[in-house]
């Protein structure tokens, strides 16, 4: 969940500060559940005023945090989004003090021009073309799945780029919606894997580029659609999409990653004595390169969030963590073998409600040039000895006892084997 | 050499890639010597260096980097490491995410062990202590033989929930020490750290280092009959016994070094910049030591309390180019020690000392004492070539300069503005302390964009941190895990504290001379749920109405803003144990053989607010205590240079440390001569 907070400074500047609140209400703990409207994923917030003339608006943080499950969590974590707000203003006053407006202008155009002309230098040496790529994110039981469709074309004279993704579903009836900005966020990262090291990223980046859009898609959706799993799953699926057409341009691309974040939220049922939530996303297998092996158990693509130590989660939480391991074998093999995945086990010492949002359940990451598709990934229950296995997407009560055994996809190969 | 010369009492040894630098006090008068490194053996270098000292000491002050060499180029070992079932792959999984953002084929940290040194073993209790599983002996005795064949020289131990509950692992390393005969390291008698992955990674480390550092001291032992203690990453000099005990703690020994000299200068507020051939260390000291416990060496976390040093990759020998968008760039890929700088004539690349070169702020005779001969024609002809992209060479020398003092002054902000603390307060203004070959070249001009007023560039700035070593305090540190709200741990605070006293009174027990030894309790506090810590230094007086007092300063201070009505929790309780060193006053320096006239040595030819000047050299050892000096002028001394742009005003002290006074007011924009307000 996102909520920025935005104020102008003494001079045209703008410190925005976007944070990842991890319960802000709705229908499931976590706040990121199945939903099928935007009302189901927690609070919504208009635009509104945190802060005037210096000071935090009367009851503006008690009205965001009550709409959580941990209050008092949101709490601290709002003043400190606040605090940074401060703080940037200050820079900026500074900046503008020392520097002075005009150079401040000057050397921001100058910098937003400087990663256009990297960005072009590196498109002017590839050829022109189209390339296309599609992936299905799965179906669940009662539930479509959708399907994401890139065609890049290539011109010259002047450099130009179109992403058309015209041709994906329509909206989606579950959470996989993603707004513009997410497939804004997703193009930028992509095309910034292949620019050198220091490329600073600035809007110049997408000057030469055209993102096309259908009103009503998955990609483009309707005022409150449900959104919860379109940062979170549809971003990684839009990434995948996106390296498959411009590998059928002809660009050095990767594999397949997991191309999910396996997102497990647990937290207790409602209505509970006692209240908790956990909200976590896994690593899995990244896809090979022509000239190296995929890492295993990573966070890839449109993710780098760290994971929570085994000791604090058992500390504070009613799990139990019974091991956290490499997933052998499941990177697909090539030339070079992709990264493979990980297995994490919970045991679940309260009776809890458990959401997972993920992809690549049935079908793993394709593997690229001859390379096998990684292992697919498996959620799993085991609940008095017995295996079950539940789909990519779900949301579902257990027992005390129950174990949780997430096993996230391995990564494709690249090249032939011999 | 002569074992009963013993008039001397301490010598400072930094051993370093190129050069090892000594320092010592002999008849009240400050020795420096600086000879060169054997980067195979470097033992070789500290002997070399004794033998200039003419004798043993009573006590050798040591700096190495043979710990973080070993970690560098991966040769400790070999070692093996027992885990919680389950739980084998923690090392290399470490927190999960890609150190670099942005790239097609994402990369992590490289562990020390290979996953075949890491054993399970069925020994695991829940968070509160409580045992869940435990192995039977003989799953205890096949693991511990199948270590022993394996040739491993150390062993490791890392048990889920140990910090909080010590006892289960520290049994089952008391066992497999004494069936293998190995030195063992338990991960709760490393750290009191309540995270696996940091705490194990640590584990690892210190067996990984036991051999080769074993082997170290050893050889020193043998040959010097003085007394050795070794610098520890968190500012203190530690007995050998405690560095076997714990060999991760000398990891980031080489600069602890530098921030302990700093501090031997009595400034109360102090911005270090200690700039090399290939990086940069800057340290922010308000009265004591800056100190984090979230270090990392190579990608490897360090959660012990190690001097807060934060380092950039800009030195001497960081390469200028073109980008892709066409725009000057510097570093941070540095041309390192061979091939060197174009002007080092070896077919290097070029550099920021090419660029000072040309801009005039190196004189040749001057660079490295002179033992390096510069290629002027070299450094024309590599920037020659970046002319071709349409950029004048003036250009190319105003910009590069401009882009390293953006970037030093960037790292000095992250230390100081990043962290709360305005360095540029007239009521608390900080002073810049440059060291290192590279750091007086451009110290005015950072504390100018820094709002600061004065720069001191303290005498021998070239052997500097052997100086902080041979003047530090020798102590040791121990600390527990608490895990508890204040309220519910406050009583059994002041027990765990006078236990750990004893515990360090013993180790340090031997060095307690004229000296006696002073305690500090640290607590490692935060807000209950946060991951984060800040130590909070607490008195003889140990209740809950001070402690939340402190927490909640250093909190605001820190974060600017209070969590108020959120528990606060104790995570650890430390104690650092230091004998301080005898004080000494050096001795001013002599005025016979100083005159002005004779110390201006010759002119060079400088770049200076975007046009040629003709600027005056001065020789450091010839200036007379207390002239004043105008710049534009270079004061150059063997391993060091000092410039002084327009409007400041250099003086030595009678000590021998060159005082700067920044004449303009703070107008970040003078050096480009620019000025335009909003």
């Amino acid at each position: 969940m996102d909520m920025s907070i935005r104020r102008s400074s003494r001079f045209s500047g703008r410190w925005l500060r976007l944070s990842y609140h991890s319960d802000v209400g709705g229908i499931a703990p976590g706040s990121l559940p199945l939903s099928s409207r935007l009302e189901d994923e927690g609070i919504v917030i208009p635009p509104m005023l945190v802060v005037s003339g210096g000071k935090v608006v009367d009851n503006v943080v008690e009205r965001l945090a009550d709409a959580s499950r941990q209050p008092d969590e949101r709490r601290g974590d709002l003043l400190a989004q606040i605090s940074s707000g401060m703080v940037g203003l200050k820079r900026l006053d500074e900046l503008a003090r020392n520097r002075g407006l005009d150079r401040i202008k000057r050397e921001s155009s100058g910098l937003i021009e400087h990663s256009e002309r990297i960005l072009l230098s590196f498109l002017e040496k590839q050829a022109n073309g189209t390339g296309s790529g599609i992936t299905f994110m799965e179906a669940i039981p009662d539930e479509p799945g959708a399907e994401i469709h890139c065609r890049v074309t290539l011109t010259h004279n002047p450099t130009h780029l179109v992403f058309n993704f015209t041709n994906s579903s329509d909206q989606h009836p579950g959470c996989l919606n993603a707004v513009p900005s997410i497939v804004n966020s997703a193009v930028l990262y992509t095309l910034r894997l292949f620019l050198p090291p220091d490329t600073p990223i600035t809007s110049g980046l997408l000057n030469p580029v055209t993102i096309k859009l259908r009103e009503g898609s998955v990609l483009n959706p309707g005022k409150g659609a449900a959104v919860a799993g379109g940062n979170v799953e549809t971003s990684q699926a839009i990434t995948e999409t996106l390296l498959i057409a411009l590998g059928e341009l002809g660009w050095d691309v990767p594999a397949s990653s997991q191309g999910t974040m396996n997102n497990i939220l647990l937290g207790n049922l409602p209505d509970s004595e006692f209240s908790y939530s956990f909200y976590e996303t896994i690593g899995g297998g990244a896809g090979a390169c022509s000239d190296r092996p995929g890492a295993a158990g990573i966070q890839t693509h449109m993710t780098n969030t760290r994971n929570t130590p085994v000791e604090a989660i058992e500390r504070t939480m009613p799990l139990r963590i019974r091991s956290y391991g490499f997933r052998t074998g499941s990177g697909g093999s090539g030339k070079m073998p992709g990264g493979d995945g990980i297995i994490r086990e919970f045991e679940i010492l309260y009776p809890t409600r458990l959401t997972i949002l993920s992809h690549h359940r049935i079908k793993g990451p394709d593997g690229i040039a001859g390379g096998n598709p990684g292992a697919p990934g498996r959620n799993i229950i085991i609940r008095d000895g017995l295996e079950t296995e539940l789909p990519s997407r779900v949301m579902i009560d257990l027992q005390i006892g129950d174990i949780l055994r997430i096993e996230t996809p391995g990564g494709g190969g690249y090249g032939v084997r011999y | 050499m002569d074992d009963s010369v013993r008039k001397i009492d301490r010598v400072g040894i930094d051993s370093g890639g190129t050069f090892t630098d000594l320092a010592w006090v002999e008849d009240g008068v400050l020795k420096t010597a600086k000879v060169p490194s054997n980067r195979y053996s470097p033992e070789e270098g500290v002997f070399s260096g004794l033998i200039k000292v003419g004798g043993f000491p009573k006590i050798v002050c040591h700096g190495t980097t043979v710990g973080t060499n070993a970690i560098l180029a991966r040769h400790g070992g070999p070692s093996a490491m027992i885990v919680t079932s389950g739980f084998r792959d923690v090392l290399f999984i470490g927190r999960g995410e890609r150190k670099n953002l942005y790239s097609r084929s994402p990369e992590r940290h490289n562990p020390l062990l290979r996953r075949e040194e890491i054993f399970e073993i069925g020994l695991r209790s829940d968070a509160d202590g409580n045992l869940l599983q435990s192995p039977d002996k003989n799953e205890i005795e096949i693991i511990a033989a199948i270590i022993k064949k394996s040739g491993a020289k150390a062993v490791s131990v890392g048990i889920l929930h140990s910090a909080a509950n010590p006892a289960h692992e520290q049994n089952l390393a008391k066992t497999i020490r004494k069936i293998t005969g190995l030195p063992v390291f338990a991960s709760s008698s490393l750290a009191a750290y309540p995270r696996e992955y940091e705490r194990w990674s640590l584990a690892a480390m210190s067996g990984y280092l036991s051999p080769v550092l074993g082997r170290y001291l050893d050889s020193l032992n043998e040959r010097c009959p003085s007394q050795l203690v070794y610098m520890a990453s968190s500012g203190g000099l530690t007995p050998p016994g405690k560095v076997l005990e714990n060999p991760s703690i000398c990891v980031l020994s080489g600069p602890a070094g530098g921030a302990l000299a700093v501090k031997s200068l009595g400034i109360d507020r102090a911005l270090a910049l200690d700039m090399g051939g290939t990086s940069t260390d800057v340290t922010l000291l308000a009265g004591k030591l800056p100190r984090t416990r979230e270090a990392e060496i190579d990608g490897l976390p360090l959660p012990l309390p190690t001097i807060d040093i934060h380092t950039i990759g800009a030195g001497g020998g960081s390469i200028v180019r073109f980008d892709d968008g066409g725009m000057l760039s510097l570093g941070p890929e540095s041309a390192g020690a061979s091939p060197g700088p174009a002007c080092y004539g070896d077919g290097g690349p070029a550099t920021l000392t090419d660029i000072m070169l040309l801009a005039g702020r190196i004189v040749p005779e001057w660079f490295l004492g002179g033992e390096m001969k510069l290629n002027r024609a070299e450094s024309e002809k590599a920037i020659g070539e970046l002319c071709s992209r349409g950029m004048s060479m003036e250009k190319i020398l105003d910009g590069v300069i401009e882009l390293a003092i953006v970037s030093l002054t960037g790292a000095l902000r992250k230390i100081s503005v990043a962290r709360g603390i305005d360095p540029s307060l007239p009521d608390a203004m900080f002073t810049l302390v440059p060291f290192g070959g590279a750091g007086a070249f451009f110290a005015v001009e950072c504390a100018r964009m820094m709002g600061l007023k004065q720069v001191i560039h303290p005498r021998a700035a070239g052997v500097f941190s052997a100086i902080g070593l041979q003047q530090a305090p020798i102590a040791g540190e121990c600390e527990r895990t608490i895990l508890r709200s204040v309220e519910k741990s406050i009583e059994s605070i002041p027990a765990a504290r006078d236990e750990l006293i004893v515990e360090i009174g013993k180790s340090l027990d031997k060095w307690r001379g004229e000296s006696e030894v002073n305690y500090t309790t640290s607590l490692e506090c935060r807000y209950r749920g946060q991951t984060h810590t800040l130590e909070i230094i607490v008195g003889n007086e140990i209740n809950e109405i001070l402690i939340t007092e402190s927490f909640e300063k250093a909190y605001r201070d820190r974060y600017t803003y209070l969590h108020s009505g959120c528990e606060i929790e104790i995570v650890s309780v430390r104690i650092r144990g230091e004998i301080t060193a005898p004080k000494i006053e050096f001795e001013d320096i002599l005025s016979s053989g100083r005159n002005m006239l004779e110390s201006r040595i010759g002119e060079t030819g400088l770049r200076l607010d975007k046009s040629w000047v003709q600027a005056p050299v001065y020789s450091r050892d010839l200036i007379p205590v207390d002239v004043p000096i105008k710049g534009p002028a270079l004061i150059v001394e063997d391993f060091a240079t000092l410039y002084l742009p327009n409007e400041s005003v250099m003086h030595l002290d009678r000590k021998g440390n060159a005082v700067v006074e920044i004449t303009s007011p703070p107008n970040p924009l003078s050096i480009n001569g620019e000025g335009e307000f909003g």
